[in-house]
């Protein structure tokens, strides 16, 4: 059994799949690649394969990461080269590497998700310095809680402070006005960036999704205040391999 | 491109935006400029529906494959998008190039089904295109239609320009080619355009008829306007199944659609007789694909699509002779793969324990089968030929391969149909249950789900009348109570008044085409839809234009009166359709 890890980028031609959307289109995508799939025990055997932290519905990513399991050994280049063959436009492959046997699974290293929310309209967004004044006072409060959609009573409510490891306003540039999330996701918890943004601005008439265009930089295991890529080049295992 | 722009900014307003983006695996983009004909397929259903549809796919690459034809697609917007269309001046767009529809040669309509003759009319408005053929002029594209409905498309008529009766493998690159070079002739003269096209075998131009009726208001026959135009239209048939092109690469949608998986054809036709399935008529001959053909279908439509499920489709798929043994070589085949592969339907009486088994090993489901009757006598009548033995047995055998969740399709409102035969619905389920029982299956579940009788054009009950809705209504209630003491048996039916406007359109004449305008306007769409389906909306719109919806649907046709639909000839004769009409009521006596 060998597994593989794999870094994607994903382009705004399929931000709008969902996340199950997205684990159809990449097992079909190593079906149609051959790859020598290992599979689940039972009744009705699936593919051992997982993507890292759900992408919001709209966002584009810059780093995204997979893993799947396979029943012979293969190289990581040629990995790349027959899955790259049959990803549609909008999904591009940016390294692949095996992982050591015993190294923690994406899942559970992965615990950071970093986030560039860009306003979407030009001419329509609030002020910076008041964007700037709801977030200080919001990063002030030691519970913010928030009501968990599709969620009813005690149960509903959640306090979303302790997912934000940090949150600001990006300097000026040629995308206008945006922000700079760095928020917790995976097994202990996460935050959706569309839930933080609403608190930001509450007043707003229209659903953050609609006012906000996401594009997630990358994802990492964030550890005692540093950031660290879940793959090679970055640290993580590295000394494993 | 502005629109493309435009339609960015809407994307992330609607549900499900992935529906609109078309760039799947395997979608065709081709270049427009160097087409000679550039046609849209349009599917008046949500995407998920349409993309479910094997003539679609079978369309598609056929067109595709022509370098000088191009194919793209388009399906109805859901309500929030044509909402949002419609406030932001967007006009529908095929999917793969987002061009404007009305900027194509050619917008072809699958009519699959009555309740979306709505989305129809709603979707050429939304693409900027005049309702009525005699609004479009030479500039305006052809607007044609195939599948199912065009067998009796007279509700239709004045909206389309042409219709293609039968099997489009053959026909619609044959009516593509006829287009390009009488354009070429002739450019911009609809009616030489139309009169060169009505010559293809299966085509019927309905602006060259004119029904005639009588004083009264009685159908008296179609009088041909024009000489091209041939008195009765014969349907298109491909003779050759087996030679005949098959999707090999079909698109894997984004989102999932209804049928989310691979669709090998094994025969086209159905060996069966139902008296009151159109289906079983209108695609006949039954003819088949070679075991060996089917096999190198599905190992190449695995290898471009990398579906993890294939169904082996057609109207019956038990009847293909060795089906066992197909199955079992499939299975071998693709076992590295995980591979399941599915029957749509299981029918009953062509049930093994064998076939049982083998589906089994792919995919725990459950499994389908349609008595259609509750007693044996009322199946006479329809030539649904099984006894309650057979159906016991059936499910017996199924239970013991290990299968634990059955649906049981029946129909209510049936010829002849008496109170008994509802009782028969309830009985056999509770008999099938205590049988299971009896054998030391627990956990097993049971779905009876009820329909409505639909009389249809071209099938031996086209001339009777449906129950009426007050009756159909007391008939389901009386089910309800019957089914409240058996546990573990669900049991469901479809909307009563639903299945009376599918009856009002399925017998319907031209003289429907302003209602259905009307009750468009009026804001009828999807009236498939439960969600969608106003059934107060239709009947104050046909109070409005002062017709009468049970005319059509809860009237006994006149045996020897022609019929809207005589002109057009489903392969089988009216003589034929008439001696089993006569059969069926011989067999009703006890």
């Amino acid at each position: 059994m060998t597994r593989i890890r794999f870094r994607f980028a994903r382009g705004k031609e399929l931000c709008y799949l969902s996340h199950l959307d997205m684990l159809r289109l990449f097992q079909r995508a190593m079906r149609r690649a051959a790859l020598p799939l290992a599979f689940t025990q039972g009744f009705s055997p699936r593919p051992r394969f997982s993507l890292a932290a759900p992408l919001p519905v709209g966002a584009t990513a810059a780093k995204e990461y997979g893993e799947v399991d396979l029943a012979e050994p293969l190289e990581p280049v040629s990995f790349l080269r027959r899955l790259g063959e049959q990803l549609p436009a909008g999904l591009a492959l940016t390294g692949a590497v095996t992982v050591p046997p015993g190294a923690p699974s994406l899942a559970a290293e992965v615990n950071a998700a970093l986030y560039h929310a860009f306003w979407r309209e030009e001419g329509t967004a609030p002020p910076a310095e008041a964007l700037q004044e709801a977030l200080d006072r919001l990063l002030a409060q030691r519970q913010i809680m928030v009501r968990r959609p599709g969620r009813k009573g005690q149960a509903g409510e959640q306090d979303i402070r302790p997912f934000i490891f940090s949150a600001g306003l990006l300097p000026p540039g040629e995308n206008g006005l945006a922000l700079r999330l760095l928020l917790q996701v995976g097994s202990k918890g996460g935050l959706a960036p569309f839930r933080l943004l609403e608190q930001l601005l509450p007043e707003a008439k229209e659903p953050a999704e609609h006012l906000w265009r996401l594009h997630r930089q990358g994802l990492y295991i964030y550890r005692k205040e540093t950031l660290a890529e879940p793959f090679p080049e970055g640290g993580g295992w590295k000394a494993h391999g | 491109m502005f629109l493309k722009e435009k339609l960015e900014r809407l994307l992330p307003l609607v549900q499900k935006p992935a529906r609109y983006l078309g760039n799947e695996w395997n979608a065709v983009l081709k270049d427009h400029s160097s087409a000679a004909v550039r046609m849209v397929l349009a599917f008046p259903d949500l995407y998920e529906v349409g993309m479910s549809n094997l003539g679609l796919k079978i369309l598609y690459e056929i067109v595709n494959a022509h370098p000088r034809m191009l194919l793209e697609r388009v399906f109805a917007p859901a309500a929030d998008m044509e909402a949002l269309m419609r406030r932001e001046g967007l006009p529908l767009f095929a999917l793969e190039s987002t061009r404007p529809v009305r900027e194509f040669d050619i917008v072809g309509f699958s009519l699959q089904y009555e309740l979306s003759y709505t989305n129809v009319l709603n979707m050429l408005d939304l693409a900027g295109i005049p309702l009525y053929s005699r609004d479009r002029g030479g500039g305006e594209p052809l607007v044609i239609g195939g599948g199912p409905c065009a067998f009796n498309p007279e509700p239709l008529a004045p909206f389309f320009d042409l219709f293609l009766l039968g099997d489009g493998e053959e026909a619609l690159p044959e009516i593509l080619q006829r287009w390009m070079a009488l354009s070429r002739e002739a450019p911009g003269d609809k009616e030489a355009l139309l009169a060169g096209l009505a010559m293809v075998e299966g085509v019927y131009v309905p602006g060259f008829y004119r029904p005639i009726y009588g004083a009264g208001g009685d159908f008296q026959g179609m009088t041909t306007l024009h000489e091209a135009a041939p008195p009765v239209v014969r349907k298109r048939v491909v003779r050759n199944l087996e030679q005949a092109p098959h999707p090999l690469a079909p698109i894997v949608p984004h989102i999932e659609a209804v049928h989310d998986r691979g669709m090998v054809e094994l025969f086209r036709g159905c060996s069966r007789g139902c008296r009151f399935c159109q289906a079983g008529i209108i695609y006949r001959p039954v003819r088949r694909r070679s075991p060996e053909r089917v096999k190198q279908i599905a190992r190449e439509m695995l290898r471009t699509t990398g579906y993890e499920e294939l169904s082996l489709a057609s109207l019956s798929s038990c009847d293909y002779p060795g089906i066992d043994a197909l199955v079992g070589d499939l299975q071998a085949e693709h076992a590295a793969g995980n591979i399941s592969f599915t029957l749509p339907s299981l029918r009953l009486d062509s049930f093994s324990v064998e076939l049982a088994k083998q589906f089994h090993r792919g995919r725990r489901g459950s499994l389908t089968f349609a008595p259609e009757a509750g007693t044996e006598r009322l199946r006479r009548v329809i030539n649904k030929n099984i006894n309650d033995a057979d159906i016991l047995a059936a499910v017996g055998d199924a239970a013991a391969a290990g299968w634990q969740s059955f649906k049981l399709y029946f129909m209510i409102g049936l010829p002849t149909e008496e109170e008994e035969d509802l009782r028969g619905i309830a009985s056999l389920c509770e008999a099938l249950m205590r049988r299971l029982r009896e054998a030391g299956h627990r956990r097993i579940r049971l779905a009876a789900s009820v329909a409505t009788f639909v009389p249809k054009a071209h099938t031996p009950f086209q001339w009777e009348p449906q129950l009426p809705m007050p009756e159909v209504k007391r008939r389901q209630q009386l089910l309800q109570e019957l089914f409240r003491p058996l546990r573990r048996i669900e049991l469901s039916w479809h909307d009563a008044g639903n299945s009376f406007l599918e009856a009002v359109f399925a017998r319907g004449d031209r003289r429907l085409a302003p209602l259905l305008e009307r009750a468009w306007q009026r804001g009828c769409r999807f009236d498939g839809w439960s969600e969608h389906f106003s059934l107060q909306r239709w009947l104050d719109t046909f109070a409005e234009m002062g017709i009468n919806p049970e005319d059509y649907a809860y009237r006994r046709l006149d045996e020897e009166a022609p019929l809207p639909w005589d002109h057009l000839h489903s392969g089988i004769s009216k003589e034929l359709l008439l001696r089993e009409y006569r059969r069926a009521r011989q067999e009703s006596r006890p």
